[in-house]
């Protein structure tokens, strides 16, 4: 970063002016912005995930049916602009007659929840058992480092099957399991954060004045840390939600008449021939959710982090 | 480069010690008695109960149990099946070819279509192209390959009857396992070329299906590690001396290049066991994957702790071999860590 502040001063050999606080540099959020929205990609990912938020947040309201509804003599109706299709169920009907469309949009909400907990569950956890790692040090960290190592060897899928299969098939366990799958990933970013802002000279700084392990390392330390963690969340929500879908289709997620994504596509499995849209759409529907996290992400990294700019 | 062997062994055996922990103490939190689902609720006596339970050495303390697990496996004994009653080891031995002939085959169709791509994006850079393979590979990398391996087969088995659905070979053909591997097998049983075939069809999905993200993953790399050999000022001197455009990029850039993008290949390993649970589901491929899902579920506690330290332990193998390889490539390495 010294980089950075070299770049900054007057090349034609006129003394620096005195620092004036962030009067005159362009502020730290317009920044952001600034390198953000120069990259196409990640303001599509934004609008898209935004948009999956939106239609999450509005479910009940934008969804023609309930859900669970079943149309009798629905069933398997195929989408509207398809031979025998009706404007009345624009994606068709499954095979009990429940509307798809409407499952897809309350099928939003589950996903978009279970992105966002698993993200906050693995966030919190891995950040607090990382900077403990990252400044306590010694055989504390030894001993941390060592545990992410076990659990990176793991195949996580089959990590999270066996999780689940301890606690019981729920989507609330699919999300825990999912989460502690990923915590790993946490720990790591941001104990090479910490150790990279530790020797800093504000951290040595503070110290002289008296500053507790407390105040260093959550105060001081973990907000300069924060960059990479955030840009980590963003490609946790894929990692997430792609997870939780993938143990659905195993059978081992949420319960078969809650609308979820990755359960809807397991049940459409068996018509696969004869009624492809039950496995096409929600099968859409997870690609363009993930898809638009990872280039939301994406463009987080380069916008907050100049280093991994590519 | 001793030195940073030995370091590195400082870590791998605590690492798989940690695994065997992990593996022994993850199944047994598992509700459900295994002795009671193999012999059925009903139908069995205390006596025959206490029997099988001592059988299968359930009925000694928690330390000893993993004590005895350890001191076998170490001398290469993983226990046996509950359900099949067979060795662990020859179970693993008899389906781990299978996954291994399908991620290999994925990796070969990853890096055959990726590094291409990953060049050609490079070199013509803000092209057509590069925007095209670049949001191919964005693609591949958020795939859900369950859905995926699901839209393969709908379209190309389904719709157009090109490929089969499931399995490894079509059933006319009787291929004794010698490598393991059918499609070496195949010469040795005589089939000849249309067994191959066979074999090669079977595979084409669920190898597309697994190789995906890898091609997407390994794209993105060869780009970006291309990009930046490209503006090397050995590049240009080369160029200087008169090294043909397509020499230089070839000679020096791509050598250069490749260093990490052949690390990826190797972290990728631990990828492709993971999606061979999923896509081994999906087309109902004989391998280690579909395999250790079906005894979490009969709580074949033997063969998930064994089968996940060996695939644990495999992961651990390769990634050490590709860190050996990077710092023998790249000496600064041997001086981190």
């Amino acid at each position: 970063m010294s980089g950075v502040a070299e770049s900054r001063a007057p090349s034609s050999g006129a003394l620096p002016e005195p620092f004036d606080g962030y009067g005159g540099a362009p502020s730290a959020w317009r920044e952001f912005w600034e390198s953000f929205s120069a990259n196409r990609g990640a303001l599509l990912g934004l609008a898209v995930v935004g948009a999956f938020a939106l239609v999450a947040l509005l479910a009940p309201w934008l969804a023609p049916y309930d859900p669970s509804a079943v149309h009798e003599g629905a069933f398997k109706l195929p989408p509207a602009w398809q031979e025998g299709g009706s404007m009345a169920h624009v994606l068709g009907t499954d095979d009990v007659g429940r509307d798809l469309l409407s499952r897809l949009i309350h099928g939003a909400r589950i996903s978009m929840g279970v992105g966002f907990m698993v993200v906050a569950f693995s966030m919190t956890t891995g950040v607090a058992i990382g900077l403990t790692a990252g400044y306590a040090g010694g055989w504390i960290d030894a001993a941390i480092m060592r545990m992410t190592d076990v659990m990176m060897s793991l195949p996580s899928i089959l990590l999270a099957i066996v999780v689940v299969t301890i606690l019981g098939q729920d989507l609330s366990n699919a999300i825990v399991a999912v989460g502690v799958v990923v915590v790993p990933n946490f720990v790591r970013l941001v104990r090479a954060s910490v150790l990279a802002e530790k020797g800093k000279p504000y951290v040595v700084a503070s110290r002289s004045f008296g500053a507790g392990h407390f105040r260093q390392a959550v105060v001081n330390i973990l907000p300069n840390c924060l960059a990479p963690v955030i840009v980590q969340a963003t490609l946790g929500f894929s990692d997430g939600i792609l997870n939780v879908a993938a143990l659905g289709f195993l059978g081992l997620g949420a319960k078969p008449p809650t609308a979820e994504w990755g359960t809807m596509l397991s049940d459409g499995r068996a018509y696969i021939e004869s009624a492809s849209w039950l496995v096409t759409f929600p099968g859409l529907c997870i690609l363009a959710v993930v898809l638009a996290f990872n280039l939301l992400g994406d463009g987080l990294r380069d916008a907050l982090d100049p280093r991994l700019k590519r | 480069m001793l030195a940073f062997l030995v370091r590195r062994l400082f870590v791998v055996i605590p690492t798989l010690v940690g695994v065997s922990l992990v593996a022994f103490a993850l199944i047994r939190l598992v509700p459900g008695d295994p002795v009671l689902l193999l012999i059925g609720e009903r139908g069995a006596s205390p006596e025959v109960y206490e029997q099988m339970k001592a059988a299968y050495g359930l009925d000694k303390s928690l330390p000893t149990q993993y004590g005895l697990f350890m001191r076998s496996a170490v001398a290469g004994d993983l226990g046996q099946s509950i359900h099949s009653g067979r060795g662990v080891l020859e179970e693993f031995a008899d389906r781990f070819p299978a996954t291994l002939e399908l991620g290999f085959v994925a990796l070969f169709f990853a890096v055959l279509f990726g590094l291409p791509m990953g060049i050609v994006a490079a070199v013509k850079r803000n092209s057509v192209f590069d925007y095209a393979f670049m949001s191919v590979s964005l693609v591949g990398y958020s795939m859900p390959i369950f859905w995926w391996g699901l839209i393969l087969i709908l379209f190309f088995s389904v719709q157009l009857g090109w490929t089969p659905v499931s399995g490894r070979i079509g059933i006319v053909y009787d291929v004794p396992a010698w490598s393991g591997f059918l499609l070496v097998d195949v010469w040795k049983a005589g089939e000849g070329w249309a067994g191959f075939w066979s074999a090669v069809r079977h595979l084409l999905l669920p190898a597309t299906a697994l190789g995906t993200i890898p091609l997407a993953a390994i794209a993105r790399m060869t780009r970006s590690s291309m990009l930046e050999v490209l503006g090397e000022d050995y590049m240009r001197t080369a160029r200087a001396k008169g090294v043909s455009r397509a020499g230089v990029i070839v000679v020096h850039g791509l050598r250069n290049a490749l260093v990490p993008v052949v690390t990826v290949i190797g972290l990728l390993a631990g990828h492709i066991v993971t999606g061979a649970v999923l896509t081994e589901t999906i087309f109902s491929w004989p391998g280690i994957g579909r395999w250790l899902v079906a005894s979490v579920a009969a709580r074949d506690y033997p063969v998930v702790q064994g089968g996940i330290l060996l695939i644990a332990s495999a992961v651990i193998l390769i990634n050490t071999m590709v860190d050996l390889a990077y710092a023998w490539a790249n000496p600064k390495m041997r001086l981190q860590s």
